[in-house]
């Protein structure tokens, strides 16, 4: 080390050259990179030009740019899929089944930590087990489940997600939580806080990191969710299930197909862009944790 | 805390019952039903009552079993003698004051209150039976399977190369005599180093033995993969390749570059996305862009290239995932190491093998576990893409789950196998998270 930061000193002009060419390196890296990405993306991209064409320009030449800015397509689409219904469905579906994970499991992960004693591992445990079981294991009996307490319907899959993914919560609350010392509360205790009052409005504020953690997973995640959807709900309650039914009847109507796939990838895409940040730090952290 | 014991029992239950109630209704529950359902021959279609009675155990079994009139009258009004006189069959429309009606719930669990008072369930215990098809089943397991190359009336091939001919064709024939004959008519040419049709012209006889000796000897033997064989394939180079690629992007994409933001939004953007979509996306460029660029008509359509298709559609919305994975833990790697390393003259690939890759070692545990997990299990993309076709060739277990269950109405045997598929899955990733730990314990 001495050695080389001799050298250093002595020919200052060799150091700041390498740099020089190792921002050089870096700018052409980046270049390649920038490229890759394009060619990565390129399927959307030619989803997107093509959504504007009609179905003989797409087969002839479905490379070039559309002609015109024609919008006929979407409004097809928008009509066929019935759009506006599916999308709020899907929407009502998300958000509060989301909602009902944070509160739910919020709720059982703390008073796991705070109650220390064999029974409360025991069923920490019991909740964990259900990441390693994958969902096609239950999804037939699930089903019948679903039947007999007549929750095949958009309001009826709500307590089922919760119930299925309200593990996962539990597991990442419960590790935050750990790390969150008790004297706050204790001293709420003293002022004469109910528990509920305790947690309502001491603890759940503190949770706010794990709350946007687990909001980004579980709305992406039921969002996107198919095959739940797919045996539990009528054909075309959500945007997914709309989407492959769509897909089905007009396999050869291109022009169709396309617009109705940039209309029903966009509401997703626009969160992205909107949350971007904060998605991709939740991801990251839910893997971790997961 | 200044609660008293009981208090805080109460607040327990109160604190947990929601989630526990949820969790047990929408998933244990279901999971013992499973196990159970596994050992039964259960259909599915008809979930209480059978569909069919035998015309003897309807009249043996439960008409004289029965002891109210009432009971029988009910009953009766409901299994109506089908016309091959054979069966009675449950009447799932029932005519009431003109108009027809289907079944009701109370009909349904009356029927089957009735019929469990002689002891007539439709869900029948059979042991491992499930699990035994299973594996006698040709679709299921990876075989081998023989494919013919000749066929009788085409003409004779004029040459074979020394592999086709010893492997596909002389290897097969046992008979010595026929062994002669073939190679009385089939002259190794050295030149060519291959086997060559002689010239001269074959009687109709000879001419007849050939054809019958080649069409039933020639053939090759050929790796079918089943379901099993293709889950597992598809779990291999999806494992693979995404994360080859996804740390390939994470080194990269880790460089203090201006745009590296924007460029990891763009790798990620798939992610977000739905599979359905993605399918969708994809199968349109199956269709219209790659028959352009690559001069193969068919992908989708193929059995062959399917395969790679569904590989490259999910390696192409996945990767993204685990890239964030790993470039947040590069970004746990303190940067003096780097530094000191840097000062010590370690050069990019020194760095790279000695310090960031050994670091990373609990970010590949935790992206081997999703991605093995998740190509395991990987539905949406595949059956959106190809519906698990052509044939079966792009079928992994939980499609055929779903095949079996929903379009055959086999519950009980589509459960054995998602139990199966469990007990693949816990096995397979526990040893993976096992192996894995281990190792970055020694670091």
């Amino acid at each position: 080390m001495s050695i080389k930061g001799l050298k250093l000193n002595q020919f200052p002009g060799i150091e700041s050259n390498s740099l020089k060419s190792r921002k050089f390196a870096l700018n052409l890296l980046q270049i390649v990179m920038i490229i890759i990405a394009l060619l990565f993306l390129f399927p959307a991209y030619l989803v997107l030009i093509n959504s504007f064409k009609d179905n003989s320009q797409i087969i002839l030449n479905p490379l070039s740019l559309p002609a015109s800015f024609d919008f006929s397509n979407y409004i097809n689409a928008w009509r066929e899929t019935n759009f506006p219904a599916v999308f709020l469905n899907t929407l009502l579906i998300t958000v509060l089944s989301t909602t009902g994970i944070i509160v739910v499991s919020s709720m059982a992960a703390y008073i796991l930590v705070r109650t220390r004693n064999k029974i409360s591992w025991l069923l920490y445990l019991f909740f964990v087990f259900n990441m390693i079981v994958p969902f096609q294991t239950i999804m037939i009996p699930l089903n019948i489940t679903a039947t007999s307490l007549n929750l095949k319907n958009v309001y009826g899959i709500i307590p089922i997600y919760i119930g299925l993914l309200c593990p996962l919560a539990v597991f990442m609350y419960h590790g935050f939580i750990k790390t969150v010392p008790a004297q706050i509360e204790e001293s709420a205790a003293i002022d004469g806080a109910s528990i509920f009052q305790i947690f309502f409005q001491v603890v759940f504020p503190i949770l706010k990191p794990v709350h946007a953690t687990v909001a980004i997973i579980n709305v992406l995640w039921i969002w996107n969710d198919f095959l739940l959807p797919l045996i539990i709900l009528p054909s075309r309650s959500t945007i997914q299930l709309a989407q492959y039914i769509f897909f089905g009847m007009f396999r050869q109507e291109f022009s169709l197909a396309m617009a109705s796939l940039i209309l029903s990838a966009s509401p997703v895409i626009l969160f992205y862009l909107l949350m971007q940040k904060q998605i991709i730090k939740g991801v990251a952290a839910g893997a971790i944790k997961g | 805390m200044i609660i008293s014991k009981k208090n805080r029992v109460f607040y327990f239950i109160i604190f947990l019952l929601p989630a526990l109630l949820l969790y047990c209704t929408f998933f244990v529950f279901p999971l013992l039903q499973g196990i159970r359902f596994s050992f039964t021959d259960w259909n599915g279609i008809v979930p209480e009552i059978p569909f069919s009675l035998s015309k003897e155990q309807f009249e043996n079994d439960v008409i004289k079993q029965l002891q109210a009139q009432e009971e029988v009258e009910f009953l009766r009004n409901y299994y109506q003698l089908d016309h091959s006189g054979q069966y009675y069959r449950l009447q799932n429309w029932i005519e009431e004051n003109g108009t027809n009606r289907k079944l009701n719930d109370r009909e349904r669990k009356k029927i089957k209150r009735v019929l469990k008072s002689v002891g007539i369930s439709p869900i029948n215990y059979i042991g491992l039976a499930n699990f035994r098809e299973m594996f006698a089943d040709q679709r299921f397991i990876p075989r081998f399977e023989r494919k013919y190359l000749f066929n009788e009336f085409d003409p004779l091939p004029l040459t074979l190369t020394v592999e086709e001919f010893r492997n596909n064709l002389l290897n097969h024939i046992e008979n010595q005599d026929d062994q002669a004959f073939l190679l009385s008519n089939y002259i190794y040419n050295e030149s060519k180093a291959a086997y060559q049709l002689i010239e001269q012209e074959l009687s109709f006889a000879e001419d007849e033995r050939l054809r019958l000796l080649l069409s039933e000897n020639l053939y090759a033997q050929r790796l079918e993969l089943g379901v099993i064989g293709f889950t597992l394939f598809f779990t291999v180079f999806n494992v693979f390749f995404s994360n080859i690629l996804a740390l390939l992007l994470a080194l990269v994409l880790d460089q203090k570059m201006r745009m590296r933001n924007i460029l990891r939004s763009m790798f990620f953007l798939p992610n977000v996305i739905s599979l359905v979509i993605v399918a969708y996306i994809w199968s349109f460029m199956f269709r219209l862009i790659f028959p352009r660029i690559t001069g193969i008509s068919i992908w989708l359509g193929s059995p062959e290239l399917a395969k790679y298709a569904v590989l490259l559609v999910t390696i192409w919305q996945g990767c993204g995932y685990l890239m964030i994975i790993y470039l947040a833990g590069l970004q746990t790697i303190p940067p003096e190491l780097i530094e000191a390393a840097e000062v010590d003259g370690a050069s990019w690939l020194q760095k790279l093998f000695r310090i960031k890759l050994p670091l990373l070692v609990p970010s590949f545990t935790i992206c081997l576990f999703y991605s093995l997990a998740h190509s395991l299990k990987h539905f949406d993309g595949i059956f959106a893409l190809t519906g698990g076709g052509p044939g079966y060739a792009t079928t992994n277990i939980v499609i055929d789950i779903y095949k079996n269950a929903f379009l055959q109405n086999r519950y009980g045997y589509a459960t054995a196998k998602a139990i199966l598929l469990c007990l693949i899955i816990i096995i397979i990733t526990g040893t993976q998270l096992y192996l894995m730990k281990k190792k970055e314990v020694e670091l």
